[in-house]
């Protein structure tokens, strides 16, 4: 596991400098085994032997690792959650499961999660089509193998029916600092959501997004042809940018407003003993858009893109190799910060 | 409830679909969707505004199924189902039909799926549900003393294996 090899922290794609990457899954679920939410133990064993065995010349192919979750140990977990290879929901149950995915984080295949197979492909930047692509071949692939829970009138069968049909989530990272500044954030979003698709912060539901960063996916899987989500998620992503590239040119007209808030995030990162989670991801967030308008020519974004990734808890934990408090892990994330800016 | 369109076939096909800023129930049959499609087919005076309603009632769908509903496939409960909105296996889909139809209704404003298809694996793989009902099969043919049926089973059992060993 080398995190730190992960493709999307290059920071390199189409609109990279407001999207930070996207994201395609699809649910799928194997004919005659129950869901696991009405598996018994010797079913979800069964299941996730009989997956990775099946699929072992689709992994071979790609060059996938398969991890088993049960044998492995909470950090190791925690860091793949963390990377958004598995579900944090994956990473906590003590049910049989499993995941393959490569090494460059590009793509993961979830095996028995919610759903028994939950594929996920991964992309720097907008790449709606490229991603959609890579994770259709897959599932051809999967397909010729598995035999898939399907009917004609619901299409795919998925334990929860808000996945139903396609089983197609297409997710994508935005990096919104100015409409957070201008306050036009939450009409934003509503316009988004009267389109149709979930907005949520990073992290948690609900809650405020933390280093002004959002997530748009797709609500609706039934109904509506992988093409058809695919334009209308590129539709809304396509309005979003346009409104914070709107309101990015007025921080343009105030540079010195921007690059000063820039330099100071840069002065704490570089300088600070202990550092938060929640403070770190406030200060990434100005250096990133001091970047992005060129009001500063260093650090590179993916030193930010690092930062972002590897000073989460489990990923401090697993550097150090033992646990971590938070007051432990505080010291441990700036020092790394230190570490990362110095080059 | 008749085909909006044709007003002779059952509606089996319910939708719906945003026009300007009103939402717009369509109810076909599956030949007048397939065909002329639900835009095709709307009438502007009876366009009825459904979305509000459904989601005042969004934590409470109201119960179409008797309480002892149980999937004969993997044995989730009528009420489990309803608490946990949780499908447990592909055959809860037809055993609780009629309550999804309302949650797809709701959720995914359309019930009927258009998209990809799998294609079908070259090998077929027998599933363990199957072996096992297969042994409880042959099971009680042996305890009726139905020697004729239990052979059948057996050999079913025997081809069934012989294919996972390999
Ligand atoms: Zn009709
Ligand atoms: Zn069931």
């Amino acid at each position: 596991m080398k995190p730190e090899f992960d493709e999307w922290l290059s920071g390199q794609g189409p609109q990279e400098e407001v999207v930070i990457c996207t994201r395609v899954r699809l649910a799928r679920n194997l004919e005659g085994f129950r869901f696991a939410a009405a598996q018994d133990s010797e079913e979800a064993e069964v299941l996730t032997q009989t997956a990775e065995k099946a699929l072992r010349p689709i992994a071979r192919k790609f060059g996938w690792e398969w991890v088993d979750l049960a044998a492995a140990n909470s950090i190791d977990r925690q860091v793949l959650v963390e990377r958004h290879l598995i579900s944090r929901e994956l990473g906590d149950t003590d049910r049989a499961r499993g995941v393959m995915f490569d090494d460059v984080g590009r793509a993961s295949l979830m095996v028995n999660e919610e759903d028994h197979l939950r594929l996920q492909v991964f992309r720097s930047g907008l790449r709606l089509r490229d991603a959609w692509e890579a994770a259709d071949g897959v599932d051809d692939e999967m397909a010729s193998i598995l035999p898939f829970a399907y009917s004609s009138a619901y299409g795919y069968l998925t334990s929860c029916p808000t996945n139903t049909g396609t089983g197609l989530r297409i997710s994508v990272l935005l990096h919104l600092p100015a409409l957070v500044a201008s306050k036009q954030i939450e009409t934003a979003t509503n316009a988004i959501q009267e389109m149709n698709m979930t907005v949520r912060g990073l992290y948690g539901e609900g809650s405020q997004a933390l280093g002004d960063l959002f997530q748009i996916s797709n609500q609706r899987t039934l109904g509506d042809s992988e093409q058809h989500i695919l334009e209308s998620v590129e539709s809304a992503v396509t309005s979003l940018l346009a409104f914070e590239h709107r309101h990015r040119d007025e921080l343009r007209q105030k540079p010195l407003v921007v690059q000063d808030r820039a330099y100071r995030a840069l002065g704490v990162l570089e300088r600070a003993r202990t550092l938060t989670s929640e403070e770190t991801m406030t200060l990434l967030s100005r250096l990133r858009l001091g970047r992005v308008l060129h009001v500063l020519d260093a650090p590179p974004i993916e030193a930010l893109n690092r930062i972002f990734l590897l000073t989460q808890p489990a990923h401090l934990q697993k550097r150090v190799g033992h646990p971590l408090d938070p007051h432990e892990r505080d010291q441990h994330r700036a020092e790394l910060v230190r570490k990362i800016l110095a080059g | 409830m008749l085909c909006q369109n044709c007003q002779q076939a059952q509606a089996t096909i319910h939708s719906l679909d945003k026009d300007g800023s009103d939402w717009v129930a369509h109810h076909h049959c599956e030949k007048c969707a397939m065909s002329g499609g639900p835009e095709a087919s709307v009438e502007p005076g009876k366009i009825i505004k459904l979305f509000g309603d459904y989601l005042a009632q969004a934590d409470s769908p109201a119960p179409t199924l008797d309480k002892d509903t149980a999937c004969a496939g993997c044995g989730l409960g009528y009420e489990q189902f309803q608490q946990s909105r949780r499908l447990g296996c592909a055959r809860c889909y037809e055993t609780f039909a009629p309550d999804l139809e309302q949650i797809f209704l709701r959720v995914q404003e359309r019930t009927m799926h258009k998209g990809k298809a799998p294609g079908r694996p070259q090998t077929s793989m027998p599933s363990p549900l199957e072996l096992r009902r297969l042994r409880e099969n042959l099971q009680q043919a042996v305890d009726e003393e139905r020697f004729e049926d239990a052979a059948g089973y057996r050999d079913k059992l025997q081809q069934l294996s012989d294919e996972l060993g390999e």
